[in-house]
């Protein structure tokens, strides 16, 4: 198999110790910036109200153009060495003809394989491509277990982030660099084989990054016990457009073990990034940097509103939607994880289904994987469960039975806005919302009635929309 | 240049995130007789209209950024005039803030420098990665009345605990006002370890410090 960039680390790693020499705030203010700035004017990029998921082609080749020059034009900090990594148009062209263009994570009868998919394209294998599943934030011990199973218990996920922070061991805080952390990392990950096993699923791909030290996740890669090869782990382009000697460590030792690497479109809307049409661009240029730099197995879409933090925003759908399809349209490579990892508001929450429904409505029609699972903007104790993802999974799966057209899945959504987007506007979406013991039955591990009942309320309302979600 | 003019232009220099004529102006503003407290509170009018601009999306953090560089500048002009004349001009409060130990995320605690900066306290950034011994040492070296800290990660947040426990453990906790936020942050959890205010994002940290710290 050709590859983009692998067998080149070595070459593009070290350019960080021999680029310009570029202090951070200088990169952020006078480099990267203006020259954002810049080409987002030059390719006539602009946001506007109602745009959500992309009709307009030509807007897509702007965005491509003005993305890729950006990377070209800037390159990437290393933040150890404080000097950019830049790439020619050649090498950049190069590594893009030669990806591959099929990707299989998890192992043995569990495993899924993606391919590229073109925007409302319902006729080659299923649809949506595929769905995660993400579990994140704090976590209580007594219930790791149970949130876990609650997700690989669901058969529409193919894909499991199993993250969620064991915050103590032994009642010992869990902190990063601390032996206390390998130790976590080792216990969780047997956890999840364990869990992955009691539902018949051994091989289903887990790609959750939990320790911050990537001595941690060492301590678990073992392809007997721990984190077997069909797995897949995190790798960072820091925003915007950053990275580091750690992040080239994660990668060369993931490599290396013969694993799978997972990276994002990570733009911050209203922070560094600017506002949703330089975040956009912003977003191809972080797509092909991971490229350039990592050769991830696997890419998706997570830009988030910087202020009042939020991955399904109306800001936030559109930087994904918009970058994630520039970058699809002009690559071959597989099927993004598309819009709305997270959810705002709680987990026991309409809005919470709503906002995963935004989400995957534009993810199954441009061709991406659909995601859901984790409320409460990642930052409230116990606030992920596996009916969300499965929820995203079937909306996806409505989308490909509808054959929705792009101009259909923008429409719909922009119906789908009004239900939660004013309370992300007055920030209180967060405060909406019980967690997993308001909603599964801590016993059998099964949604309680009334949380099905929220569910299947905003499923008929989708219905109702003319989406013919099951 | 008439006063009004060059005042104008000064806050102008902001408003265009320009720290070479923010300089140049508030040189001027010394040479035509302006009171530099007078200047200084243009700048800081230009800095509350970029506040208000950022939040509706109009100007952006490597904006707000530049403008915050630009006011230094000026400042760094018009504050040693002001202690010249022994004018009404207060000290700016200082402020550390930093990223928890073994947490190296910087955007949004960045942004919360960036406009506590920018409301006029004297903010020392100690980065990323920060140990709960260096927060205090720099606190202490510095005069500083808050120490803001960030934690990003599940992981990384019982580290803000620990800075309590350590000025606890050290009998300072009473000097320092302990202002903590991050994506993973909560009232609860600043409530559950006795920090002193929990700012949800940078507005609201800015705010909450001016309460806190009784400046209008």
């Amino acid at each position: 198999m050709s590859h983009g960039s692998k067998g080149k680390f070595i070459e593009y790693w070290g350019r960080g110790e021999t680029g310009p020499i570029t202090f951070q705030k200088e990169f952020d203010t006078k480099v990267y910036w203006p020259r954002l700035k810049e080409l987002t004017k030059k390719y006539g990029i602009e946001y506007a109200e109602g745009k959500v998921v992309p009709t307009d082609d030509d807007e897509l080749d702007a965005i491509w153009q003005a993305g890729k020059e950006l990377l070209l034009d800037v390159g990437i900090l290393n933040v150890s060495t404080e000097r950019r990594i830049l790439f020619s148009e050649e090498e950049i062209d190069a590594a893009l003809e030669n990806l591959p263009r099929t990707v299989t994570l998890g192992e043995g009868q569990d495993a899924i394989t993606i391919g590229h998919r073109d925007f409302e394209d319902y006729d080659h294998g299923p649809t949506p491509v595929g769905t995660m599943g993400r579990i994140l934030g704090p976590i209580s011990d007594d219930l790791y277990e149970k949130i876990a199973l609650s997700y690989a218990q669901e058969p529409l996920i193919d894909y499991v982030h199993f993250q969620g922070v064991k915050t103590e061991i032994n009642g010992i805080p869990i902190k990063p660099g601390s032996p206390f952390e390998m130790m976590a990392e080792q216990q969780h990950v047997a956890v999840v084989n364990d869990i992955k096993r009691r539902v018949g699923r051994p091989g289903l791909p887990d790609g959750g990054s939990t320790p911050v030290n990537l001595q941690a996740e060492m301590a678990a890669a073992n392809p007997l016990w721990g984190v077997k090869k069909g797995d897949v782990r995190h790798v960072y382009i820091m925003p915007q457009l950053k990275t580091d000697y750690d992040q080239m460590s994660r990668a060369y030792f993931w490599h290396s073990y013969g694993a799978n690497i997972w990276g994002i479109l990570q733009a911050y809307i209203g922070g560094a990034a600017g506002g949703p049409a330089t975040a956009a661009v912003n977003g191809v240029a972080d797509l092909l940097a991971y490229v350039m730099l990592y050769e991830p197995t696997l890419l998706g879409t997570w830009p988030t509103d910087a202020l009042y933090f939020s991955n399904s925003s109306k800001y936030a759908l559109y930087v994904a939607n918009y970058g994630g399809a520039a970058f699809s349209k002009h690559t071959h490579f597989p099927a993004l994880v598309g819009a709305a990892w997270q959810m705002t508001a709680g987990i026991n929450s309409e809005e919470y289904f709503w906002e995963t429904a935004a989400g995957a409505i534009g993810s199954a029609t441009l061709g991406f994987l659909v995601a859901g699972g984790t409320g409460h903007q990642s930052a409230g104790l116990d606030q992920a469960g596996g009916l969300g993802a499965r929820f995203a999974a079937e909306v996806g799966k409505a989308v490909g039975q509808a054959r929705l057209t792009r101009v259909q899945a923008n429409e719909l959504v922009n119906k789908i806005l009004p239900k939660y987007q004013p309370l992300i506007d007055n920030r209180t979406l967060h405060t909406i919302g019980g967690d997993f013991r308001t909603a599964y039955d801590l016993k059998t591990v099964q949604p309680k009635p009334e949380y099905l009942a929220i569910y299947n309320k905003v499923k008929a309302e989708l219905r109702e929309m003319g989406l013919p979600v099951k | 240049m008439a006063d009004k003019d060059i005042l104008k232009d000064l806050k102008q220099s902001i408003l265009d995130f320009d720290e070479d004529a923010a300089l140049e102006l508030a040189r001027e503003s010394l040479a035509a007789g302006i009171d530099p407290v007078e200047a200084v509170g243009v700048l800081a009018d230009g800095l509350n209209e970029l506040g208000v601009k950022f939040e509706r999306m109009e100007v952006f953090l490597p904006e707000i950024m530049l403008a915050s560089d630009a006011f230094k500048n000026a400042l760094s002009v018009l504050e040693p005039e002001i202690k010249k004349k022994n004018t009404e001009g207060k000290k700016a409060i200082p402020i550390v803030i930093g990223t928890v130990q073994g947490d190296i995320h910087q955007v949004g605690k960045d942004m919360v420098a960036t406009f506590l900066a920018t409301a006029g306290f004297e903010v020392y950034d100690l980065g990323v990665d920060v140990a709960p011994s260096r927060f205090l040492e720099e606190a202490k070296r510095l005069g500083a009345k808050v120490i803001a800290a960030a934690s990003l990660m599940s992981t990384t947040r019982p580290v803000q605990k620990d800075l309590i426990d350590f000025l606890e453990a050290k009998g300072v906790r009473d000097q320092f006002i302990v202002l903590v936020g991050g994506g993973v942050v909560t009232q609860e959890w600043a409530d559950q370890i006795a920090a002193d205010g929990y700012g949800q994002d940078a507005i609201a940290t800015v705010n909450l410090a001016k309460r806190l710290l009784h400046v209008a």
